[in-house]
């Protein structure tokens, strides 16, 4: 894949950043950096999986990428058909415009659709606030996206809380299917599910992918998952993106040493996998005492002096070259 | 129930079924319809209209004739008590309701919004709440005069802080929900999701503010009717009947002018009381049948926590 | 079954446990046996509903008011002695006596598990006072030697800190704690790592298997991942809908898997090195309620390989090799499945 094409989804340096308040005046003692400089581009027909574990701020950038949330610094830009758009300031009809687009699954099935309104009827009322008029139109839409997604259609009439935890998933990836749009972010949306039904909606994605040519941004802390699904995979930690590199050459071409670490930790049928195993000390900094320089510099076996001062970013990998860029000072390759 | 149809069973539908199996509610219900029936068949029931004065039988004892006696003016007690409450059940419902929409409105728009406007509703609620209510219905009272109406309006603008405190905590807990996030992702307006996807999640407790609000605003109006303050002697309320007993003499010798009054509304709150609880428990979400088709698996899920 | 002459520390024979839920009793546990030699690591695996939560309550007699076991033994070896696990009275001293002291718990849920009002190493120092006569002193100062042992830093301080002040790796180190204080034989957990990431998964599990060896103590690890089985376990247990379908030493059940399910599940993960190109497999339709199904092999109503004689009784165990043992009738003398033609299709 050429990186000379114009990605569908550009996210430009975001950072987010929580004030923390304290004290009787409740004055900002600190910001929690929940995302503190992510750079990611999305092409079009393409997943990327991003992967992290708890506090690397993968939840806040999917809601960020959905509009959800404001990113406290940092641009956001879509290709609306005509080139990258800024979609950070957008209000009104140019938002729903954006809303069209970029759908978002989350990760409890449970509670995710409105438990007093009938399923079908969910779906026709997204529709309906899309600007679709023709009611016979929304129901072919509807319909249609129910059998992608295999859902029978008379069960259109049941109440969310008469299916199981797969089935609304799928109900919830059939609502954003027939808005048409073109990048869906699913937010851990397997991950509450047990592991025959994960099966089931990582086939499901996959078949949706290769039918409607959709992009996905596949958020999880599974990495074996994120490998399966998709095309590239980025890694974050403590709020930045620390490698970026295709899925398919997961678990070799892997170079951060975060990113080995974690690779490494994942329980394995492999005898060998154990011995080979990196094991990482302690805990994850806290993101209000972010350490200076490289945020894993705290625990990386590979540490250097530079490190700890000096913010590594993503470059492109000297070793693979290619679709691979990692944030660490044991790359040295140009931009 | 039929276990065939609850796929095609609504949650009102589940929930009203339910209703009718609860001890409680199903009394309570019985009750007040029975109270109700009565108000609105005053006279046929009866036999005499409430204001036929017929001073030769004055001050009678309960008999035959007049089940609960006559007052001074021979009036039959009766008939006066059975339209007495038409109104006291009028005041009571429509003051609820009144109530519950300004505090169910608030506390949406607060709720949702938060921040600011929140903080604003807030205050105006506690402002009115910490004043002595029975100084601010006295104040409004003398500013509007009285009259059933009046009485209403007072009602309201003093007792809609427990409603709205009460759906401004569910808004709360609701907007975090996914399916709030879900709606705000397809760009549903503010308007919508509060209207149209919070409040209809948020009905079971004002439906329960609602029925004990008319239980405490017709002892409300009894209360300010006793005093004199609330719905003038000429319409015959429960409260206003009671102003009889104001007189000592009355108290000890001709006592059906206060004790059925006094019955009624105890009979009739109580009535109220039981549909509440009835309504409490049937919308309690651990209720069984009203939630999951699959009762097994749901159980498991509330014991054991883990879906894994 | 594994070898009746292994010095075994538990032994679940033929357990059945039944739950009141509102006007039905459902069959949760069907005959559950299991044996856990002494030293040895077991995990019991299985998805939602397959009861592998349950036995574990059964063992310790924790199962909720409604439920109780309706047949069955739990046999527990403590000092060269038998004790009937599922004779003894629920509250009395000789259950509670062994239950923290002699086995063992670890929960999934650490933050409903701790108490949040009291300071750790006071709940895990309970522990240790509630079964042993020493002082609180003592008991302090054996509390912070295993917080040291476990890798809590700075274990003086933390012993005064509470459950809130701690991540949930931390916490589940101080049920790690509590479980094994009293130096119990025998301890299960269920799910102890679910909920955490997978670095700190791999360090607390690192550590449980260290306290199998070095003191010998024998687990029951229940899971649904079948990789951390792979690396942890000696024997496992894979359940579906409360029967035990599979059972054996872990390289064997996984490396050849037997019953239908137990490949469906292999099929069904994708691992690190999975094939791109390979479909993940799936099961049709999703696991049935106990009420559901009453007669004949429980998995028989999504199973690829069903036939009519599935339906009709309940399947035993077959031993298909040395220490495996498979619950499904569809074997063949070599106890392999046959080959799917057409195949039947559900849903």
């Amino acid at each position: 894949m050429s990186n000379v094409r114009t990605p569908l989804y550009k996210v430009g340096h975001i950072k987010k950043h929580f004030p923390v308040l304290g004290g009787v005046l409740r004055r900002t003692k600190g910001y929690v950096k929940a995302l503190d400089g992510v750079d990611l581009e999305v092409f079009r027909g393409e997943t990327i999986s991003i992967i992290g574990e708890s506090g690397c701020g993968k939840t806040t950038l999917g809601r960020i990428l959905a509009l959800l949330d404001k990113p406290t610094d940092g641009e956001l830009s879509f290709d609306f058909g005509q080139g990258l758009h800024d979609v950070t300031a957008l209000r009104g009809e140019e938002q729903m415009q954006f809303r069209k687009k970029v759908q978002m699954i989350f990760q409890d099935p449970y509670t995710s659709f409105n438990p007093r309104q009938r399923v079908g009827a969910a779906m026709d009322e997204v529709l309906r606030v899309h600007g679709v008029k023709d009611e016979a139109e929304r129901s072919a839409r509807i319909l249609e996206a129910c059998e992608m997604v295999n859902i029978r259609p008379e069960y259109l009439q049941r109440y969310p809380h008469e299916f199981s935890g797969g089935q609304r998933q799928r109900l919830a990836i059939a609502r954003c299917l027939a808005t048409k749009p073109e990048l869906i972010i699913a937010d851990e949306i397997v991950s509450a599910l047990d592991v025959s039904i994960q099966a089931q909606i990582v086939n499901l994605l996959l078949k949706i992918q290769k039918e409607t040519g959709l992009s996905f941004i596949f958020v999880t802390h599974d990495v074996a998952v994120a490998r399966y699904v998709g095309h590239r995979v980025a890694v974050m930690y403590l709020g930045n993106v620390v490698e970026i590199l295709p899925a398919d050459s997961l678990p070799e071409a892997a170079e951060h040493p975060y990113t080995i670490a974690l690779l490494s930790a994942v329980p394995s049928m492999n005898p060998k996998a154990k011995d080979d195993r990196v094991a990482l000390e302690g805990e994850v900094p806290s993101p209000i005492d972010m350490p200076s320089g490289c945020a894993f510099s705290t625990r990386c076996p590979s540490v250097m002096d530079i490190c700890r001062t000096e913010r590594p970013v993503l470059k492109i990998s000297n070793i693979s070259k290619g679709d691979h860029q990692v944030a660490c000072h044991l790359n040295k390759g140009a931009k | 129930m039929s276990k065939k149809n609850h796929d095609q069973q609504s949650t009102t539908q589940i929930f009203i079924s339910n209703f009718l199996h609860n001890p409680s509610g199903v009394i309570g219900l019985i009750i007040i319809s029975t109270l109700m029936i009565s108000a609105i068949f005053a006279v046929q029931i009866s036999g005499v209209e409430p204001d036929y004065i017929d001073p030769i039988n004055s001050r009678l004892g309960p008999s035959w004739d007049h089940l609960m006696g006559t007052d001074q003016l021979g009036r039959d007690m009766l008939s006066r008590i059975l339209s007495g409450a038409r109104q006291s059940i009028y005041i009571g419902v429509l003051a609820s309701f009144l109530a519950n929409l300004i505090g169910t409105v608030l506390g949406a728009i607060a709720g949702y919004l938060g921040g600011k406007i929140d903080t604003v509703v807030m205050r105006v609620s506690e402002l009115v709440m910490t004043f002595p209510q029975l100084i601010l219905v006295l104040i409004f009272v003398s500013l509007l005069g009285q009259g059933i109406n009046n009485v209403i309006i007072v009602f309201a603008l003093t007792g809609w802080m427990t409603t709205f405190r009460l759906v401004r905590g569910e808004f709360f807990s609701l907007r975090e929900e996914a399916f709030v996030e879900a709606d705000r992702a397809f760009g549903f307006s503010k308007p919508r999701i509060i209207f149209k996807h919070l409040l209809p999640n948020t009905m079971s407790p004002i439906v329960v503010a609602f029925t004990v609000n008319i239980a405490i605003f017709i002892i409300a109006e009894a209360g300010l009717s006793f005093l004199g303050l609330g719905v003038p002697v000429t319409t015959p309320t429960w409260g206003n009947l009671l102003t009889a007993a104001q007189n000592p003499v009355v108290v000890n010798e001709y006592w059906w002018l206060w004790v059925f009054p006094a019955l009624s509304i105890a009979t009739f709150v109580l009535g109220v009381n039981f549909v509440g609880d009835g309504l409490r428990d049937v919308l309690d979400p651990r209720h069984k049948s009203l939630i999951t088709k699959n009762k097994w698996k749901k159980f498991l899920v509330g014991r054991f926590g883990s879906k894994k | 079954m594994i070898d009746a002459t292994k010095d075994l520390i538990l032994d679940l024979k033929n357990v059945n446990v039944k739950f009141k839920v509102e006007d039905d009793t459902l069959h949760i546990l069907r005959d559950v046996s299991l044996s856990v030699p002494r030293g040895s690591f077991l995990c019991v695996v299985g998805e939602s509903g397959c009861g592998k939560s349950v036995t574990a309550q059964a063992i310790v007699q924790l199962l909720p008011d409604n439920g109780q076991i309706s047949s069955g033994e739990i046999l527990f070896s403590e000092d060269n002695q038998v004790v009937a696990l599922n004779e003894l009275e629920k509250f009395g001293k000789q259950m509670r006596d062994i239950r923290g002291g002699k086995i063992g718990m670890i929960f999934q849920d650490t933050l409903s598990s701790l108490n949040p009002a009291h300071k750790v190493g006071r709940q895990v120092a309970e522990s240790l006072l509630q079964h042993f006569p020493i002082s609180k002193e003592e008991a302090r100062t054996r509390v912070i030697e295993l917080f040291r042992k476990l890798g809590i830093p700075d274990p003086e301080r933390r012993y005064d800190a509470y459950p809130h002040e701690f991540s949930g790796g931390m916490r589940q180190r101080v049920m790690i704690a509590i479980a094994t204080i009293c130096e119990p034989d025998l301890v299960i957990a269920d799910e102890p790592t679910t909920a955490l990431d997978v670095t700190i998964q791999a360090q607390i599990m690192s550590l449980l298997k260290e306290l199998q060896k070095t003191a010998g103590k024998s687990f029951i690890l229940i899971t649904h991942n079948m990789a951390l089985v792979s690396e942890v376990a000696d024997h496992v247990a894979v359940m579906y809908l409360g029967r035990v379908v599979e059972y054996g030493a872990v390289d064997k059940v996984l490396r050849d898997p037997r019953h239908p399910y137990t490949k469906a599940l292999m099929a069904s993960v994708p691992t690190l090195d999975a094939d791109k190109d390979v479909e993940l497999q799936t099961v049709d339709g999703q696991t049935p309620s106990p009420a559901e199904v009453t007669v004949g092999c429980e998995f028989a109503g999504r199973c690829p390989y069903v036939i009519n004689a599935c339906k009709e009784k309940t399947i035993e165990m077959t031993q298909v090799g040395p220490g495996h043992d498979v619950r499904c009738i569809r074997l063949d003398s070599n106890g392999k499945l046959p080959v799917l033609t057409g195949g039947a299709s559900h849903e």
